[in-house]
């Protein structure tokens, strides 16, 4: 190797070093920038939603909703969307369609409202998170252990509460009290079963034929009744015709058959609003489609005062009460969805949002905290529709007990099948009534029609 | 001596190294600088957005998207506006139909209650048939009567049928479940339907406030005009509705009827299309003042946006996209006129959106990424280009040094053609050189002979050549054709000539030219 090779070798290989140098430079200088300018710009993860409260009208949790995506959900980047919002039988149908992947079906949606049963039927659920995973022991120590309880399934809390509502009666004062001034009838008559179907049979015969009462779920009329009567109302997968049920049945035959009993379908609010019925038992969740006015045939309208009022009871029957509240179910998805989920369902329940949640929608609260102030949340409740729902709740939760309904994958056909049935069954008994047959005769046919429909 | 010692061990690695000429070393290098050139003009290229431009294949994304949804839209609303005017031709015909000796006017409605209520028992079948065969959540007809003209509101209060779906998502055409939001609820209970939530018994003409006058005075043609979106009383849901006025045989305007787009049944037919630049959303929305109207129109699904139904978005028009403003963010965006009809003459539009946030980032992602290659591929198309020039310089340098220091098989290792034929050119001068510079004492003895062959006749030149052959006297004279006497006198006048004395001394003048390679000074061919 020459000199002036050595040299030059030399000479480039300093050059290369300094070029190397250079380049590396640049390239730090690049990524650098590049690093700069690419911060993450937070795009929010849309977490979709079916949910229950609110059905057709303007939902209270629609609008909690629209708080936490301005608020926590926009600092997360999280957006709730909402997807639906229907019935929990709707949602149960949806629910089941899409689990069990049938065509046409819509997609499960990160969050959606289920009860137990509605889990229980599905074909597989370990598509749903165990909220275990989410929430440590001292987290699930604020809430209601009972109500944690209801959503525990096998072993996995799958359906969380975020509100729960119990069974209520509502009467619409003014058509109460006028029927009351000329009649005599008292509010305390419908504090047993017995005495409101007495009072409904009086109104249909002051009214000219207009009916009095109508119950949203006629299946939670007989099975609370029939518990509360002392006998189990379910003997297996199959209903118990025993005693009890007798009572409860013949309790409202007498009156159904007569007409003063609203059997057609749909839910309690429909007359009320239309001024065909006086007094309805419905989930106090119902208290947001009840409107302060009712609007006759004729379109006038009249401004009413509808008031809350624990169940009536059997007489000689314990005070028992439905309970009722679906929870929560979150779809599997990623870690950042899953987080996201349950991040709003914290913030739903915590005791502020939750509070507002509860009273907006006619809900009971789920944690402890939240239990402590409700009185000073409900005073604070400008319309005395609540203010009359919340005292009914306050004197349900000192005078009764709770009945929960079972958990079992046929509950919901049952009650389907049950509740169409008894109001067509009833229906038909009313119209062969003011067709002149007799009415004892009716009574029997229609308990033997039950039983055999129910049979199939 | 050291070349010479070398001399064997050089012309063995010259017979194994293929050597380039220059003219190929020249086309290397070129190539390399060439294709650096190229870089940098790529280079600025990219950094002017004329390759490879972001904007370019955003825009394309943008493009595809809203032809696909322009021509979704346009085919459903269509639709939507075919199943309105076919409704209104049905309620004409019914509401003729119920029309006779009593009534014979459409006020002749008004406080007939069970008039109404068998006009909208009729008119049931024909709306329920367009709910359920016309892809729309609802579906209304209003008719200009009401039930109580003594009412305090009773001329924006009037009679009809609004039929909606419940559980609307994408799969209503599955499982539809109607539900009566306006009208008779006998009506509602004879068809096995729920009330709605927030049911009322008549409808509130402000409803459709933009309508109904000009609809209700006969102006011909009446299109079907779509109304901004609106919050259905007292609920959740936005719709639009379309309007087509209801007239008898003889123009007479009976009422208005229509179908409903919901928005959140829009959301999930126009899903959000996940895209490297964000997620792209539609809209369909009218244009008033330079700006997107979304609070009047519809969104589609928002997925990965903050995008709000409620918002008014200002646009600019730019090279290829246009630029959103909103409170939610600033998008991207493409729009193109539809041809449905709204209120006060509104265009109405189709557009995609996609947050620029999330795009400019990428843009700038890419840019960087794709200035990166191209200068990392310049810089080494550069370093090659000067390894090679050093690579192939040094060896001419090596040359020119060999050359220069006199050595005669070189030290280059690697050899050029050019140089080494130029080296053997030098060499071969040289060695003419080395000849021509003869001791001065023989020179002139060299020369002064020479000068002495021009004295010589042609057949003592002849003689002196065949001497210089080698030839014997003998030989000369028969070569010659001439006696040997004759070849002898010619002999002594050329010695005598030439002033040498014997043969043996002509020769050593011969031999002496051919040494210096300069026979033919003396001995011409």
């Amino acid at each position: 190797m020459g000199k002036n090779d050595r040299h030059w070798k030399k000479t480039f290989l300093r050059g290369k070093n300094e070029g190397q140098k250079w380049f590396s430079l640049m390239i730090a200088v690049l990524l650098i920038l590049s690093g700069c300018q690419g911060r993450k710009v937070k795009e929010p993860v849309t977490i979709t939603i079916w949910h229950v409260y609110g059905g057709q009208t303007d939902s209270p949790l629609n609008t909690l909703i629209e708080e936490f995506n301005e608020s926590v959900g926009k600092e997360e980047g999280i957006r709730i969307q909402v997807s639906g919002v229907s019935n929990t039988n709707n949602i149960h149908d949806a629910v089941l369609r899409a689990a069990n992947k049938e065509p046409g079906a819509s997609e499960l949606p990160d969050l959606f409202i289920a009860y137990p049963k509605t889990v229980l039927a599905m074909p597989d659920t370990s598509i749903l998170v165990d909220y275990n995973d989410y929430f440590s022991p001292d987290e699930l120590r604020g809430y209601v252990r009972e109500f944690l309880k209801e959503g525990e399934i096998e072993e996995r809390l799958l359906v969380f509460p975020v509100a729960k509502s119990t069974e209520i009666m509502f009467v619409n004062k003014t058509l109460f009290d006028r029927f009351s001034k000329e009649t005599g009838a008292k509010l305390e008559d419908l504090s047993t079963w017995q005495g409101l179907f007495q009072l409904a049979e009086r109104y249909f015969e002051w009214s000219g034929g207009k009916t009095f009462f109508v119950h949203d779920y006629w299946f939670n009329y007989f099975q609370v009744g029939v518990t509360s009567l002392g006998q189990n109302f379910f003997e297996g997968d199959r209903l118990n015709y025993g005693e009890a049920f007798q009572t409860a049945f013949d309790t409202l035959a007498e009156a159904a058959v007569n007409g003063a009993v609203w059997m057609q379908e749909g839910y309690a609010t429909e007359p009320l609003r239309t001024g065909d019925a006086v007094v309805s038992v419905a989930s106090s969740a119902s208290v947001l489609y009840y409107e302060d006015q009712i609007t006759y045939a004729d379109n006038h309208s009249e401004p009413i005062e509808l008031i809350a009022m624990p169940v009536p009871n059997f007489e000689n029957g314990q005070k028992l009460v439905m309970q009722r509240g679906a929870g929560f179910c979150i779809l599997k998805s990623t870690p950042e969805r899953e987080t996201a989920a349950v991040t709003f369902l914290k913030w739903l329940t915590k005791p502020e949002n939750n509070l507002r949640f509860v009273t907006a929608t006619g809900y009971m609260p789920v944690t402890y905290e939240a239990f402590e102030l409700l009185p000073a949340s409900i005073e604070k409740l400008e319309d005395s529709k609540y203010q009359s729902l919340y005292n009914a709740f306050r004197e349900t939760q000192e005078q009764y007990h709770f009945y929960t309904a079972p958990q079992a994958d046929w509950y919901l056909k049952k009650e389907t099948s049950f509740e169409t049935n008894v109001r067509l069954i009833f229906r038909e008994a009313a119209g062969k009534y003011k067709e002149g047959m007799d009415p004892d005769r009716l009574k029997e046919d229609a308990l033997k029609n039950l039983m055999d429909v129910m049979a199939k | 001596m050291e070349d010479n010692r070398n001399q064997p061990n050089l012309r063995l690695l010259l017979s194994r190294r293929q050597s380039l000429t220059l003219r190929q070393r020249m086309m290397i290098y070129l190539i390399f600088m060439i294709l650096a050139s190229i870089g940098l003009v790529t280079l600025f290229s990219i950094v002017g957005g004329i390759v490879w431009s972001d904007e370019r294949q955003l825009t394309q994304v943008l493009e595809n998207q809203l032809d696909r949804n322009y021509q979704k839209m346009e085919k459903e609303m269509e639709g939507y506006v075919g199943y309105s005017f076919n409704l209104s031709k049905q309620l004409s015909h019914t509401i003729e139909l119920q029309m006779g000796e009593e009534v014979k006017r459409i006020e002749d409605f008004n406080d007939s209650p069970q008039k109404l209520l068998e006009l909208q028992q009729n008119m049931f079948n024909d709306l329920n048939t367009a709910i359920l065969s016309g892809g729309s959540n609802g579906v209304y007809a209003i008719i200009d009567a009401t039930v109580n003209t003594d009412l305090e509101n009773a001329t924006n209060s009037r009679s009809g049928l609004y039929l909606r779906l419940v559980n609307i998502n994408s799969n209503v055409a599955i499982v539809p479940q109607t539900i009566l939001f306006r009208g008779n609820p006998l009506v509602a209970r004879e068809n096995g339907l729920e009330l709605h939530n927030r049911w009322d018994l008549e409808f509130h003409v402000d409803l459709v406030p933009d309508f109904w006058e000009p609809a209700s005075k006969n102006v011909e043609p009446f299109e079907c005009i779509w109304t901004d979106k609106m919050q259905l009383t007292d609920t959740w849901e936005d719709v639009i509705l379309s309007c087509v006025p209801i007239r008898n045989g003889s123009g007479e305007f009976l009422g208005i009827c229509g179908m409903e787009l919901n928005e959140i049944h829009f959301s999930s037919d126009y899903d959000a299309l996940n895209s490297d630049y964000g997620s792209i959303v539609t809209v369909m929305a009218p244009v008033e003042d330079g700006k997107l109207h979304l609070d009047q129109g519809m969104l589609g699904n928002p997925d990965g946006t903050w995008l709000k139904g409620s918002e008014i978005l200002e646009f600019q028009y730019g090279k290829k996209l246009l630029t959103y403003r909103s409170d939610s963010g600033n998008f991207f965006g493409l729009q193109k006129k539809l041809s449905i009809r709204g209120s006060g003459e509104k265009e109405w539009m189709a557009a995609v959106l996609v947050p620029m946030d999330r795009s400019l980032q990428l843009m700038r992602k890419n840019l960087i990424i794709r200035i990166l290659a191209v200068a990392t591929f310049v810089i080494c198309m550069l370093l090659l280009a000067l390894y090679l020039s050093r690579k192939f310089v040094q060896p001419i340098l090596n040359s020119f040094d060999d050359i220069k220091e006199d050595r005669q098989e070189g030290t280059a290792e690697i050899r050029i053609a050019e140089i080494e034929e130029l080296k053997e050119f030098i060499k071969s001068k040289n060695q003419k050189q080395e000849i021509s510079e003869l001791p001065k004492n023989i020179e002139d003895l060299l020369s002064g002979f020479q000068k002495r062959t021009i004295t010589l006749t042609p057949a003592e030149r002849s003689l002196l050549k065949y001497y210089s052959k080698d030839y014997s006297l003998e030989e000369i004279a028969e070569a010659m054709f001439i006696s040997i006497g004759t070849a002898k006198k010619h002999n002594t006048n050329m010695n005598r000539k030439l002033e040498i004395s014997s043969r043996s001394q002509l020769m050593v003048y011969i031999d002496l030219f051919r040494r210096c390679d300069r026979l033919e000074d003396i001995i011409e061919d």
